[in-house]
């Protein structure tokens, strides 16, 4: 199942035109989410299937991200999640208490305005989206076999 | 026109799942199951839920399907008979 075709055509397709602007759209999803439909979980899924396109298009040698690089995202994902969590804790507020979150203030640097609160939802989406992708592209690979070292399987 | 929209749905929804329950190929199961997913989505979507139908969409029937077909592609026999 993850043997590259070799068509060249189908590398194109896949390489070129479709995983870059499924990326694209997944980080347009992460990051408009706040104001339209998605987020965290919507961006993370959406990668997931630009890493499993990668893997059954373009075969296990040229895909996006190894196995490890997923289980490592999910763990990182998780490890935002927390500190972002934790944070505010250590800073006087309550868990998960954007308000009290140690962010330098942005006026004159980005322009708009940045709340801290703001910076606190794109931190959990962020890490959101990075657990739902590890998640999903390692269980495909551990359903193909990438892992168990029998290449017949799939 | 929006109830005409509304019942088409419901009734490709209950179609897809009587295929998926009763065909025999699990790989053709496989895609009446997307098909289920994209009209379960379409009906979401139909109520306002965008949110919901999204990930249905992206999910039930994307990765869904693929974790499926790479189920059955382990499996001895495609299909029962």
């Amino acid at each position: 199942m993850t043997d590259p075709h070799g068509s060249i055509i189908l590398n194109f397709i896949a390489r070129i035109l479709m995983i870059p602007f499924i990326i694209l759209y997944a980080f347009y999803v992460l990051v408009h989410g706040e104001a339209g439909p998605g987020g965290g979980f919507q961006a993370g899924a959406v990668l997931a299937a630009a890493v499993i396109l990668s893997r059954l298009a373009l075969g296990r040698e040229q895909r996006i991200v190894s196995t490890g690089g997923l289980v490592t995202l999910a763990v990182a994902g998780l490890l935002v999640y927390a500190l972002t969590g934790v944070a505010p804790m250590l800073f006087g507020g309550e868990y998960l208490d954007y308000s009290h979150l140690p962010v330098p203030s942005t006026d004159g640097i980005v322009f708009g305005q940045v709340t801290v609160r703001s910076v606190g939802v794109f931190a959990i989406e962020l890490g959101v989206a990075m657990g739902v992708m590890g998640v999903l592209g390692a269980m495909f690979d551990y359903l193909t076999g990438a892992e168990w070292g029998d290449t017949d399987a799939g | 026109m929006i109830w005409g929209i509304e019942l088409t749905l419901y009734f490709l929804l209950v179609l897809t799942a009587v295929v998926a329950l009763e065909t025999r190929d699990l790989l053709a199961a496989v895609v009446a199951l997307g098909v289920f997913s994209v009209f379960t989505a379409l009906l979401l979507a139909v109520m306002g839920a965008v949110d919901v139908a999204f990930t249905e969409v992206v999910l039930g029937a994307g990765v869904t399907g693929v974790l499926l077909v790479a189920g059955i592609a382990r499996m001895d026999r495609s299909s029962v008979d």
